[in-house]
């Protein structure tokens, strides 16, 4: 090939690649503007890096309210402030523990406490 | 206007190698990744480890059999590097992606989901037409075109990519440095010193001349300070490789004319014929009839200097070189750096020095075997 650009002639089946085109471009735009909105970082919305300490954090609440740090290296395959999934790591955490609750924070969010029942 | 040019991008075929080229790259970040989700998987299978499984039915087969998983994805990663089964090693990577975004949560990177979309989209597009093996193996001297859909996404990609992280980062957080600084290397010998670290604006925008260079250093930058190293290797890879569609190299649109009796520039030919991936240059020695009346050279130019003829300006010496440099994909990122002061100063006396001499490399009787004109 030694042109530039060639063309082939519009058919109507072509409308349909036009369709998922404008889809496909228009799903690119809005999801991540729709990650500005909320908390960051958002998945899907190209926010790496965007803000400090965003590795979760945990705290174990023991019975008489006093909290204790707890460390998720080893525990969590990644350290990404965009898990957000406070309730399933909160019951891991409490599998087999004395404690009364687990305080979860992903990175600038606010902390969400998980009951150990 | 937006339908023409919408309908324009479904019905135009456009050259298939700066979708082969990024299909290369691409396919080396995907290798890289594999390192990454060894690490992860391994973790997600030791006992006591945490899970946050999207679709039991998938994760748990993943975790269980996932040095298989990743074998698969490492071979699908090389094949679709190089260009072979594209279509069916771009369809695995993308299976493969998506089962890892099912299997847990904590699989999500911004630089998968980069490499799912980009695979998804040079698979569809037809990237295995060019620079490819299977372009090799089916053997056609023509390329076949790919829809210009295909460049375009990429590019488009590219894009919002960098428009929304830098929307993301306008924050006072990040704008004050402290974001980072934190992710700053602080151990090995490129760590950035402690009291480095509370510096505060870091990017003037208006210093920015050239989007390619620009891109190639905040990605080696951010290799070289920032850590962990692995994903910022793989996601500098995958990004850079999605320069490539960026990359203005229309086929055949640079003519380089060179004295075909030097040896020595034969060698340099050579060499750029084997680097042309895009296939943007054509080579024609100065003796060739017509050539030299046909862009307006004359015989003492051509015999003193290169010559470049671009869509835009016909460049000489150093300038040539430059202009070749612009349109390979092995340096066009950083290509636009030989025009800086010092180093176009440094240059054009490098390139003076060399052709008062070159005269010595020439074998008497002896030409170098592609100095004809190639399209």
């Amino acid at each position: 090939m030694t042109g530039n650009t060639t063309t082939v002639a519009w058919s109507r089946g072509r409308w349909w690649v036009a369709a998922a085109l404008a889809a496909f471009l228009a799903v690119q735009v809005v999801v991540p503007t729709f990650g500005l909105l909320g908390p960051r970082p958002a998945r899907f919305g190209w926010q790496m890096y965007s803000i400090a300490d965003a590795a979760p954090r945990a705290w174990a609440e023991a019975r008489d309210g006093s909290l204790t740090s707890l460390d998720l290296t080893g525990r969590l395959a990644v350290l990404r402030a965009d898990t957000r999934d406070a309730s399933a790591i909160g019951t891991a955490l409490c599998t087999g523990s004395p404690y009364a609750a687990v305080v979860i924070q992903f990175g600038n969010d606010p902390p969400e406490r998980v009951p150990c029942s | 206007m937006l339908l023409n040019r919408l309908r324009g991008l479904v019905t135009d075929r456009v050259d298939p190698r700066p979708l082969g080229v990024t299909r290369a790259g691409v396919g080396a970040a995907a290798l890289i990744i594999t390192v990454e989700l060894g690490g992860y998987l391994s973790a997600l299978a030791a006992p006591g480890a945490i899970r946050l499984p999207q679709v039991q039915a998938i994760a748990a087969p993943v975790v269980a059999a996932w040095p298989l998983v990743l074998g698969l994805w490492a071979v699908a990663s090389v094949a679709f590097a190089i260009g072979l089964e594209t279509t069916i090693a771009g369809a695995a990577i993308v299976i493969l992606a998506v089962a890892f975004f099912l299997t847990d949560s904590q699989l999500y990177s911004n630089h998968l989901y980069l490499l799912t979309l980009v695979v998804a989209v040079l698979t569809l597009a037809g990237a295995d037409r060019g620079f490819s093996l299977d372009a090799r193996r089916r053997g056609t001297q023509e390329l076949k075109p790919v829809p210009a859909w295909g460049p375009f996404l990429i590019r488009f990609q590219v894009t919002v990519l960098y428009a929304f992280s830098a929307l993301a980062k306008l924050n006072g957080s990040y704008l004050s440095g402290s974001v980072m600084a934190s992710y700053l290397r602080s151990d090995g010998p490129l760590a950035i010193p402690e009291s480095w670290r509370s510096f505060q604006v870091m990017f003037v925008l208006s210093l920015i001349r050239n989007a390619f260079v620009a891109g190639l250093f905040l990605h080696l930058g951010i290799l070289v300070t920032f850590q962990p190293t692995l994903p910022f290797a793989a996601f500098g890879l995958l990004t850079l490789s999605l320069y490539v569609p960026f990359l203005n190299a229309a086929p055949a649109s640079r003519l380089v004319i060179w004295d075909g009796s030097c040896s020595f520039c034969g060698s340099w030919v050579t060499w750029w014929r084997r680097l042309d991936w895009l296939g943007a240059l054509r080579f024609a020695p100065m003796d060739q009839p017509g050539v030299l009346d046909a862009n307006g050279i004359s015989a003492q130019a051509a015999t003193e200097a290169l010559h470049v003829v671009g869509p835009e300006d016909t460049r000489r010496a150093f300038g040539a070189v430059r202009a070749v440099a612009e349109v390979l994909p092995v340096s066009f990122l950083w290509a636009p750096l030989l025009s800086l002061p010092p180093v176009q100063w440094l240059g054009e006396r490098a390139y003076a020095a060399v052709a008062r001499r070159r005269s010595c490399a020439v074998v008497p009787g002896q030409r170098p075997a592609d100095s004809k004109a190639s399209a």
